[in-house]
């Protein structure tokens, strides 16, 4: 029972993660209507860039990774507008679309071992004593992840249902055309839902390294699998959907570590293909969007 | 000489490999549509599979552990591994087609490949683990007594006569209504089948038939390497074979040839023998920025890649073949 | 065999619903053998919705198709479309990287070489066969004037053309019964006279239709019979002139186009 107890607690952490991943992957899934393969490697690249600030910038961890979070909004609004922007406006299919985010995975992995090398590192912070809550036991760092994706969210909730930008990014998701015909046009929406996955990106990276303890350049792409099991559990392009997806993944990936540790994250794909079999709109219905 | 003999029979052996994965991945995205991002897993199944198929029972004491080793003789682990390879190609795809987006397909294939991973990796008893399986004995070479470092003197004229026959297939199915009907489900699915085509089916029917190629390429190369384990196939490796049908020319089974001797006989062959700079890591880095960098390229300003679609028709009265051009970016809108 | 007496197509009391929006409800109708049978209605009636849920393309909520005798409600569109049940899309869904006698040539009906194990063994056969039906859709490219595009990329041709095109694919499949779905949509007054005629040829060489059309003076000269659609439900039916008649309808739909 304790050990149960425990494995939840450890679910809320790894959800908390999952969920600043998933509600970034799925807001530019629905926005911009294609899946975007690089989005591993873009946490990757904000951890390295975190870590880079941080060892050879000597700055202060948390300060490192504001500036960090905001530079990769920008680094992948411009390569999203670059690199992307070229095909969409060309109306490649889908196909082609999904080709080039693969192509992009390639090339920022390839530029995160060319500048950082194949070897682990490691955020050096402290932190790392697990405090008891019952027969609960979460450190500091853990608590952090939790209460930091917590606040994450509210700032994505009051970012969609309060700002002009977030209420047109659901329009957008919702129905292209329809936010076309009245009046929204999409290149600004597009550009900002960009660089928020990139700034969600950087903010789940950071904290699946500093989880796991330590990072290597395979670390995103390792994680993305589990990041779309929660996004198209969630239903594709619905943020909250995301969250309830991260909170199901979480659990269940924890919970089944108690018997099988090594294939913990694997279940993600037990639950995805469950998913597609049973209910590929999501857990949350929603109407022609699939 | 007789340095340089061994590399160019070695770079050669890898060209036919991958002309033969190209051609199967051509069936599936150049011709289909269909996007699997883990075209390699279903090599590595290949591999692995005629792997303990040839080789015997792991040695006592050697700390080895994989499943069958059933020491069976050439071309039977070749068959299996296909079969295998297939087999679950088709359990893969009856999850996913049903789904109408073809971001579906690709996320699954891409989960289900980093699933593989972990499995053949976490579970040491099925391929012995991240070491793998190593010592697979080169096919008939004993047969016709060639020395352990030349079994490339074997393997290429096998790999040849399986180049022909896959490519006879590709060719066949190019030329007939089967082929054709393929094309209109990546020209537009619903269309494809408002005119009674069984696209369900006949997706299914070409990622078995895909993967069990990818199946027969991953067999080569587990013959011809010797060994095989899980870094083998990481995505990367997906990629290239992606990179060798894009830049050869989607659609043209010539062209997807001549894309793997690109992409596989210039650029990976030949940045092997590259000086090492910087950490070891560095030139392969840069290779894969490189092929990256150019499948971009050539989706935006190339579509077509170096040879376009070209198809000669069927039932044209022996008078020619026809060259069908695609115009750049206008592949349709094959998805919904 | 006590339904012999059900028309060619018979669609009863089917249902769909879009998350909260009936776009189809409870709408039962038919087409007689022969005939070309008019569906017309304001923009959102369910008239497409309807064609979708006949073709197979949409799976019903509840209700059921009747085609040729035979119930096919849970028959996937391309054993519909075995059947001889034939449709065009609102939008043209021509193949666009295929030539215009390839897109013509993949609407033949059981095509040998179709299969992975035929296209490799039974060449000689499938040859055979692919020279015929390269014959018969010569001649429907000509019939339909398209025979100088013949080897062009679909995606080149005009939106009347690709109309042209869907046509030809539909005689091409040997249809029994087609659905279109606004095939005047984008096309020139001239060329409309022309798609009108060959509706017509075709009708007389034995294939019925139900015309989705918006423009009532192609629906009067076409059609014998007309279905009217509102708010996804079936308002009245009758002929053009009767229909006219009717207060619903020109309060619906005719008013709106006075
Ligand atoms: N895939 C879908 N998802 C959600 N709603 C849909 C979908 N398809 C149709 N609808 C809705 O169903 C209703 C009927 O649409 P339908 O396309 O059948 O109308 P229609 O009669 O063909 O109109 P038009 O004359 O404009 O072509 C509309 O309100 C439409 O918004
Ligand atoms: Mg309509």
């Amino acid at each position: 029972m304790n050990e149960l107890i425990q494995a939840i607690g450890f679910g809320l952490v790894t959800a908390s993660v999952l969920a600043l991943a998933a509600v970034g992957l799925t807001l530019q899934f629905g926005v911009t209507n294609y899946a975007n393969f690089a989005y591993g490697d873009i946490m990757t690249l904000g951890v390295y860039l975190t870590w880079a600030l941080t060892t050879t910038a000597h700055l202060n961890f948390a300060i490192a990774l504001v500036v960090a979070v905001v530079a990769m909004a920008g680094i992948t609004a411009a390569v999203a507008e670059g690199v992307m922007g070229p095909f969409v406006r060309r109306r490649s299919p889908t196909v082609v679309l999904l080709m080039v985010t693969f192509g992009l995975s390639l090339i920022l992995n390839s530029v995160i071992l060319a500048i950082w090398g194949a070897n682990s590192d490691a955020f050096q912070l402290p932190g790392t004593q697990p405090l008891h809550f019952g027969p609960l036991l979460l450190t500091p760092i853990q608590l952090t992840i939790i209460g930091g994706s917590i606040v994450a969210m509210v700032a994505i909730h009051l970012l969609l249902t309060r700002t002009g930008i977030g209420k047109r990014m659901r329009a957008v998701s919702d129905n292209r055309d329809l936010a076309r015909v009245s009046g929204i046009s999409p290149t600004p929406v597009v550009r900002a839902t960009w660089a928020i996955t990139g700034a969600l990106a950087t903010l789940a990276g950071v904290s699946l390294a500093v989880e796991a303890s330590q990072f290597s350049p395979g670390l995103g792409e390792g994680f993305l699998f589990v990041i779309f099991a929660a996004v198209i559990l969630g239903g594709v392009g619905r943020p909250y959907g995301a969250m309830l997806g991260a909170l199901v993944v979480g659990l269940v990936t924890e919970v089944v570590a108690l018997w099988l540790p090594q294939y913990k994250l694997d279940v993600a794909f037990v639950v995805l293909i469950l998913v597609l079999l049973l209910r590929p709109q999501g857990l949350i219905a929603s109407a022609g969007k699939v | 000489m007789s340095t340089l003999l061994p590399i160019f029979a070695t770079a050669f052996m890898y060209v036919i490999i991958y002309a033969i994965l190209s051609i199967g991945l051509n069936l599936q995205y150049g011709v289909t549509g269909i996007v699997n991002f883990t075209y390699y897993t279903f090599v590595a199944i290949g591999a692995y599979v005629a792997g303990v198929l040839t080789l015997g029972k792991p040695p006592a004491g050697s700390g080895e552990t994989y499943i069958l080793g059933l020491n069976l003789p050439f071309p039977i682990p070749i068959v299996l591994a296909a079969l295998v390879a297939g087999l679950f190609g088709g359990l893969l795809a009856l999850t996913v087609f049903r789904r109408l987006r073809s971001d579906y397909l690709a996320i699954t294939t891409l989960c289900a490949g980093t699933v593989a991973f972990d499995i053949v990796t976490n579970s040491t008893g099925l391929f012995n683990g991240p070491n793998g399986i190593y010592g697979v004995p080169t096919p008939l070479a004993s047969t016709f007594g060639v020395p352990p470092q030349n079994t490339y003197m074997v393997l290429i004229p096998i790999g040849l006569v399986i180049l022909a026959l896959v490519w006879w297939v590709a060719h066949c199915i190019d030329l007939s209504p089967y082929g054709r009907t393929l094309r209109a489900i990546r020209e537009g699915r619903d269309a494809a089948a408002a005119f009674g085509k069984n696209t369900l089916r006949l997706q299914l029917g070409v990622m078995i038939l895909g993967c069990a190629i990818a199946g027969i390429g991953g067999a080569l190369t587990v013959e011809f390497v010797g060994a095989f384990n899980p870094s083998a196939f990481e995505t990367v490796e997906t990629f290239v074979v992606y990179a060798a049908v894009i830049l050869g020319g989607p659609g043209n089974n010539l062209g997807v040839i001549l894309g793997a001797v690109l992409v596989q006989g210039v650029i990976i062959q030949g940045s092997l023998y590259l000086p090492t700079i910087g950490a070891e890591s560095l030139v392969p880095a840069i290779r894969n920025m490189v092929i990256g960098g150019m499948v971009i390229l050539v989706l935006y300003f190339r579509p077509r890649g170096m040879v376009g679609e070209t198809r000669p028709q069927l039932g044209v009265p022996r008078r020619r073949g026809l060259g069908v051009r695609s115009a750049p970016g206008s592949r349709g809108e094959a998805d919904s | 065999m006590t339904s012999s007496s059900r028309p060619l197509l018979d669609v009863v009391q089917v249902h769909k619903a879009f998350g909260g929006v009936e776009a189809v409800a409870d709408c039962s109708f038919n087409v007689v053998e022969g005939e070309i049978c008019g569906l017309i209605g304001p923009n959102g009636a369910g008239k497409s919705t309807a064609v979708g849920l006949i073709g197979g393309a949409l799976r019903g909520d509840r209700g059921q198709v009747w085609f040729a005798e035979q119930d096919v409600t849970s028959w996937p569109a391309h054993r519909r479309a075995r059947a001889g049940l034939l449709r065009t899309f609102q939008l043209s869904q021509e193949w666009p990287n295929l030539t215009v006698i390839e897109n013509v040539l993949l609407a033949a009906p059981e095509q040998i070489g179709e299969t992975l194990w035929s296209a490799l063994s039974a060449r000689r056969r499938m040859r055979r066969q692919e020279e015929e039906n390269w014959g018969r859709a010569e001649h429907l490219l000509a019939v339909f004037g398209l025979t100088a595009l013949r080897d062009q990329l679909a995606w080149t041709l005009s939106g009347g053309q690709k109309r042209l095109l869907e046509l030809a694919r539909i005689a091409m499949g040997r249809a029994k019964l087609a659905l279109l779905d606004e095939p005047m949509a984008g096309v020139s007054p001239a060329l409309r006279s022309s798609i009108i005629s060959q509706i017509r040829d075709m009708q007389a060489s034995g294939i019925s239709f139900l015309l989705v059309e918006h423009d009532l003076g192609v629906v009067g000269e076409l059609c014998s019979r007309v279905i009217v659609m509102a708010a996804g439900r079936v308002l009245t039916e009758g002929t053009l002139d009767e229909i006219r008649q009717h207060p619903e309808v020109a309060a619906a739909y005719l008013g709106v186009s006075r």
